[in-house]
């Protein structure tokens, strides 16, 4: 019984001793919401820096440093964002901040004291269903209008605050490049720093797994951004030629809206069907919007996924939409983004360590 | 025209001198901004180029860039560095101490003994197999791991080197078969002597 396919009891010892520090700092993640935006922008760097490596290894390939490359990446990314905000800004800052205002301008409130008004007129005994639902504690405090007018403002400030938080996306903006620097140029050294700590038999397997997560992690994101910037062209181009105002801005949002499965295309048209809507106050008009989207969203199921994640995160739909509305529950927006890779690492992990664990010996 | 002349060589000497001071700042900046190698680094390569494994590789930027994909792991005395059968997937270079590998079957072939600047469990580099002996740590030992991935990598990166390197690689494992295969004529031409007068008598 000495080649036990088990590890001995020491090394389980020190298995759990190296998941003290891990599970210390994800209670602290988990009770610090004031650190909210700060681990946010953590993860989003290191995922963002996966999309920076391909061309730091092409030009360390052409002979240069990785210090020297990652600069030089950085900077043509810096020119470039300038170019297109140089380029674009104009026409992206004027429909951002026109939108934000048709949006807040929108009179949905008297439209709606109209509409229930004559509602409650005609169906006289809703009053009483009211009262009753009330005294039963069903419903919140207020007439209908005012709770359909209060949904309506929540919505709005969801919307507003995830579109136009002009502050914090600066924040991000400026930060996350900051972070992915280091990342990038560091990022033998911090992987090596990481690793250096775990024991000596479990080096090894240690290793693999953490090159299968760090492989799929890349190809999920490269994929991911290709799509975004698929969908965000198409669906521009497409608003575009239905005459819907803001096409370019609803376009990027749409394209930035679709990182989050399922759940991303829908929210990702509602601007553009409130816009449209709002212009044309046609049904049709809106259903064109509607019919565009769903083209977009049908030659990137045909044509972009399957080249963008031909083997990559294997994932159940079911899991995935579990763990979307999960990660929103935990952490908004960014739970949402953040869900999918984080689950599907997980899923590797446990995948990689169970193989693991029955083929090597652990001596 | 004389008066003019000394004037413009004085401000050209001031210009001149400004330039360098220019260029002098630049170039430190720059490297302040490169980062220039450390010694400890510069050490390391110096190491690696008695290894077999690299040999013929002249650049002291590639040594860097190899340096950047090697584990170095210390082993306490009499500790299992890999046992046969495991999952094969990094190459190992002995930087200190002593290490025994030993096939399972003991007499399947010698204990090798493999010392400074040695490297062992290069197969795992060539093709994915589980390693066909036991590595065990002889005294306190430092090794380096080149995992077969970042071995890749670092081929895909310096071709050349990386051609020079397989090349080594490929010496080396000749060199073994050649050695196995004399072994098996040899016990082959011994079980047939011993074979050739059993059947005589």
């Amino acid at each position: 019984m000495s080649k036990s396919n088990y590890p001995a009891p020491r090394t389980i010892v020190t298995t759990v001793y190296y998941l003290i520090p891990l599970f210390v700092v994800g209670t602290a993640f988990y009770f610090m919401p004031a650190l909210y935006h700060l681990v946010g922008m953590l993860f989003m760097a290191f995922l963002f820096s996966y999309l920076l490596r391909p061309p730091v290894e092409f030009l360390q390939k052409k002979g240069l440093t990785r210090n020297r490359s990652t600069i030089v990446v950085f900077v043509l990314l810096f020119l470039l964002i300038i170019g297109i905000l140089g380029g674009f800004s104009p026409l992206i800052w004027r429909q951002a901040v026109n939108l934000q205002h048709t949006l807040g301008e929108l009179q949905i409130e008297e439209t709606i004291e109209d509409g229930s008004g004559q509602l409650e007129e005609t169906l006289g005994f809703m009053g009483y269903l009211n009262e009753l639902e009330k005294s039963l504690g069903f419903i919140p405090e207020g007439t209908f209008q005012e709770q359909i007018s209060r949904a309506y403002d929540w919505g709005l400030q969801q919307i507003t605050g995830l579109l136009f938080n002009l502050y914090l996306i600066a924040q991000y903006m400026v930060v996350i490049p900051f972070i992915a620097f280091f990342l990038v140029r560091d990022q033998q050294e911090i992987e090596k720093f990481f690793l250096s700590a775990v024991p000596n038999v479990f080096f090894e397997m240690a290793y693999n797994i953490y090159i299968k997560v760090d492989g799929k992690i890349g190809e999920y994101m490269r994929g991911l951004a290709l799509e975004a910037l698929f969908i965000a062209i198409l669906s521009a181009v497409g608003l575009y030629l239905l005459s819907v105002p803001y096409a370019v801005t609803i376009g990027i949002f749409v394209g930035l809206a679709n990182i989050v499965p399922y759940i991303g295309p829908v929210v990702g048209a509602v601007p553009a069907l409130i816009v449209q809507f709002v212009e044309t106050e046609s049904l049709a008009a809106v259903l064109a919007v509607v019919i565009v989207i769903a083209i977009v969203q049908f030659l990137d199921n045909l044509f972009v996924k399957p080249v963008a994640f031909s083997h990559s995160m294997s994932l159940h739909p079911l899991i995935v939409i579990l763990v979307i509305i999960a990660g929103g529950q935990l952490a908004g927006v960014l739970g949402m983004i953040l869900g999918i890779p984080v689950a599907a690492s997980l899923w590797v992990i446990g995948r990689e360590f169970s193989w693991a664990v029955n083929h090597y010996r652990f001596k | 025209m004389d008066k003019i002349k000394p004037a413009v060589k004085k401000v050209r000497a001031v210009l001149q001198a400004r330039w360098r001071d220019l260029k002098v700042f630049l170039d430190e900046s720059w490297s302040e901004i490169t980062r220039t190698e450390d010694p400890q680094e510069l050490q390391l390569v110096d190491f690696l180029r008695n290894v077999k494994l690299f040999e013929g590789l002249k650049k002291n930027t590639e040594f860097l860039s190899l340096i950047k994909f090697l584990h170095r792991r210390q082993y306490s005395k009499d500790e299992v560095i890999f046992s046969e059968g495991d999952p094969a997937s990094a190459l190992y270079i002995v930087e200190q101490g002593q290490v025994a590998l030993q096939g399972d079957a003991a007499d399947s072939f010698k204990e090798k003994l493999l010392e400074e600047g040695d490297f062992f469990g290069e197969l795992a580099v060539c093709l994915e197999h589980k390693r066909t002996a036991e590595a065990r740590a002889r005294s306190a030992v430092t090794i380096y791991l080149l995992f077969r991935k970042n071995f890749q990598r670092f081929v895909q990166r310096y071709p050349q080197s990386g051609l020079q390197i397989l090349l080594n690689l490929n010496r080396q494992l000749a060199t073994d078969l050649r050695k196995t295969e004399l072994e098996m004529s040899r016990l082959s031409s011994q079980t047939d002597q011993t074979k050739e007068p059993a059947d005589s008598v």
